[in-house]
């Protein structure tokens, strides 16, 4: 029996459409992770500034808004773009600029208004030169503080996250500059300012918890930035590729079925060799077995090389410092985090993906040894795989059957990263039993016919 | 006695409706090297299938060794070698990759094995081409090789002198004739060929519309179908029928050819120069196997 599964993998491997599956693979993942680089580096180069277009119309508050800009950049211009003065400036010198030019140009007549707001513009800039930006925050902490006490209860709520945001800063020395920790420190306040407005998660609606949920990742995965001084929520480097990739480019995998799966037994058939197969002194079951087991562990095995060439290649054409992140994957059911190395993550998506690939797989080979044709054997396992997306749209009926479903059981990624399940009551047993169930109705009869079958002349 | 390899009874298959095989009976011995003739499509490559198991049999029984196909498959099959239809191989590996492929599901074949069927195949260094840069005779030459791996006892060979040369064909002659007189072996061996089976087979066996119509030895089977032809050269063919009353078979202005007995022929070549015909020679006839098969199946029709 080992002898038979050695001599399948002999052909599987020795076939050139399996060389050169995994050479358009690794193609793919070159392409892929370099048009990530690509879009990167445009991103990172386009300069915003240049998007104002000067025009001389002749309406005032036109003119007041293109004054106010020309003054914050001749503000910024003093300040080295890294700088924390330069985006500090950016970010709150405009409102006092555009009140000042307001009154010069004639939009406001409030003189007050100018006296104060030409007196905070002047304290802002002797803050940009002569300050730390730690005394800033300290200084705006107090008025925070100060603030608290004549609030109402809700704006308390929103004045203790501003706080926060600030006590963080000084704690993990997060300067104003435009830095990646800076963006994640003023996302985090907002977010978690927006989940002020959730305050019964259990009176919401579907849509709104979904919402709801999605705000408390993002949170809690800034939070697990800022605490471990890294942006686990980062897109466009080789470790998020990485990441995505069990769950957005599952097609790759799904070729991979059809390459390995879809010609295993039409091959045989069609070039005449099951006739060098079968009169050898092994029972037919024995024969189609070891086919099958084959097929199972050179799939793995093709997902696994393929992840290994995903890290590889994203290493190289992006960057392998990000690899060194885990993977930072939230449960709604807990409403925490958990972190997996990368490797622990690649196995445990693959462990999750498992069950959906063998059935594919499993459907693929039957009819591959149904009906000697590895078009029929492909296209009925893109049909299983399409048609699995189209019955979850039985996720809200209520009918009996829909929980038995492929579609709701072959995922195990809730049970493995503890997520809810995709439709309520399902649980772990109860999906592998519906798997197995799956497995024996397709392997049952096609055993039996194999066994019976006349290997016909040509 | 001789050791039964090879015993069919009443074989017969069914295709749906359709009888494709009745009553199909032979046996194959040690020593011997039965030719399985017949015209295309009257069963001979479904008959070695369902010896072979690749096929289920309707009704009746194949025992090779004493162990029933169908309950017994694997002890069954454990001492054959065939080649069906075409030798058919892995095209992407080369022929020393199919042999070892094969070697690997037999216990006890070792590498010494492997060489002496590529010595008996003659492939010489080609055995490490893939089997796509082969041309049909090398297959062939590699499928014979391939089926004598496991050191079978019945050797079943669909058409094996296909695509051989003259050369390859005498090859194969001597390497049957070396088995079975060495190895005490039983062979099938079928083919469109005749004028090859004749002078390697011992046996022979003619299926016609799915039914054994003979079944005898060679010998047995030439002398029957060639007992009393004799064949005339004379100057000159025109009206012989005058004086010759038996029915003849003119070949062309000088020959023609007649059944009489043995003991006739002085009378008739007297008959012929009394009347004033000149007779230069008189021979029996050797009749082809071909023409005996011709004359037993009226020609190669598929019906």
């Amino acid at each position: 029996m080992i002898n038979l599964i050695k001599n399948e993998f002999i052909k599987i491997v020795k076939k050139k459409s399996f060389i050169i599956m995994l050479l358009i693979v690794s193609g793919y993942s070159f392409l892929t992770n370099f048009v990530y680089k690509t879009l990167f580096d445009i991103t990172a180069d386009f300069d915003f500034e240049q998007t104002i277009s000067i025009d001389d119309k002749e309406d005032l508050e036109y003119k007041v808004g293109l004054e106010t800009e020309k003054e914050l950049k001749s503000l910024t211009s003093k300040y080295d773009k890294s700088s924390w003065q330069y985006n500090y400036a950016e970010e709150n010198a405009y409102d006092y600029i555009y009140e000042i030019k307001s009154y010069e140009i004639g939009l406001t007549d409030d003189k007050e208004i100018y006296e104060q707001e030409k007196e905070n513009y002047e304290a802002l800039k002797n803050d940009l030169d002569n300050k730390d930006w730690k005394d800033i925050v300290k200084e705006e902490k107090l008025e925070y503080e100060k603030a608290l006490e004549v609030a109402d209860d809700k704006e308390k709520e929103t004045i203790k996250v501003h706080i926060e945001a600030l006590d963080l800063r000084l704690e993990k020395n997060i300067s104003f500059a435009r830095t990646e920790m800076n963006q994640i420190l003023l996302n985090y306040e907002t977010n978690k300012i927006n989940l002020l407005e959730y305050s019964n998660v259990d009176n919401l609606s579907e849509s709104q918890k979904e919402i709801y949920y999605g705000l408390r990742e993002e949170m809690l995965i800034d939070k697990y930035s800022l605490d471990h001084g890294v942006n686990a929520g980062e897109s466009g480097n080789s470790r998020t590729i990485f990441i995505n990739f069990f769950s957005e480019y599952s097609f790759i995998i799904l070729i991979m079925v059809f390459v390995v799966a879809g010609p295993i037994m039409s091959n045989e058939y069609n070039n005449g060799t099951i006739k060098l197969l079968l009169t050898r002194p092994y029972t037919r079951t024995k024969i189609l077995l070891s086919k099958y087991i084959t097929v199972l562990i050179s799939i793995i095995f093709s997902i696994l090389i393929v992840s290994l060439i995903q890290l590889v290649v994203g290493g190289i054409v992006l960057d392998f410092d990000s690899l060194k992140i885990p993977a930072v994957v939230y449960s709604s059911v807990t409403d925490s985090l958990t972190t997996y190395n990368l490797i622990t993550y690649a196995g445990l998506s693959i462990l999750s993906l498992l069950p959906s690939i063998i059935i594919v797989s499993t459907v693929v080979f039957a009819l591959s040894t149904l009906f000697s044709s590895t078009a029929i054997a492909t296209f009925g396992g893109f049909a299983i795989y399409s048609l699995s997306d189209l019955l979850y749209l039985f996720n809200s009926t209520n009918k009996w059957w829909v929980k038995y479903l492929w579609s709701y059981n072959w995922d195990f990624t809730p049970y493995i990263f503890n997520k809810a399940p995709s439709i309520e009551g399902l649980n772990i047993w109860f999906s592998l039993a519906v798997c197995v169930a799956y497995l024996l109705i397709i392997l049952i009869p096609t055993f039996v016919l194999f066994n019976r079958k006349d290997i016909s002349n040509t | 006695m001789k050791k039964k390899i090879l015993e069919c009874s009443n074989l017969k298959k069914n295709f749906g409706k359709k009888t494709v095989l009745d009553n199909v009976s032979f046996s194959i011995e040690e020593g011997d090297i039965l030719g399985f003739i017949g015209p295309n499509g009257a069963g001979k490559t479904t008959t070695i299938k369902l010896i072979l198991g690749l096929q289920k049999i309707t009704s009746g029984s194949v025992l090779i060794n004493g162990y029933d196909i169908n309950k017994d498959f694997v002890k069954a099959i454990n001492r054959v070698g065939a080649i069906v239809e075409n030798p058919d191989m892995y095209m992407y590996l080369s022929g020393r990759e199919n042999l070892k492929m094969i070697a690997r599901l037999y216990k006890n074949i070792g590498n010494d094995k492997i060489e002496e069927v590529i010595k008996i195949s003659g492939l010489g260094k080609r055995i490490n081409d893939k089997v796509s840069k082969y041309s049909l005779g090398m297959r062939q030459r590699l499928g014979i090789a391939a089926s004598l791996l496991a050191s079978p006892n019945l050797l079943i060979l669909d058409e094996p002198t296909n695509g051989l040369d003259p050369e390859g064909i005498k090859e194969l002659r001597d390497l049957l004739n070396r088995l079975v007189k060495e190895q005490k072996i039983g062979i099938l061996i079928s083919s469109h060929n005749l004028l090859e089976l004749e002078t390697i087979c011992n046996k022979v066996c003619i299926i016609q519309n799915g039914k054994i119509i003979e079944s005898s030895t060679i010998k047995d089977l030439k002398e029957r179908l060639s007992q009393s032809y004799y064949v005339f050269e004379v100057n000159k063919i025109k009206d012989l029928y005058k004086i010759i009353d038996d029915k003849l078979e003119v070949f062309d202005e000088h020959f023609f050819r007649i059944k009489i007995e043995h003991d006739k022929v002085p009378d008739l070549i007297l008959k012929l120069t009394s009347n004033n015909y000149k007779v230069y020679q008189v021979y029996q006839s050797q009749i082809s196997l071909e023409d005996a098969f011709l004359q037993k199946t009226g020609g190669n029709k598929i019906d």
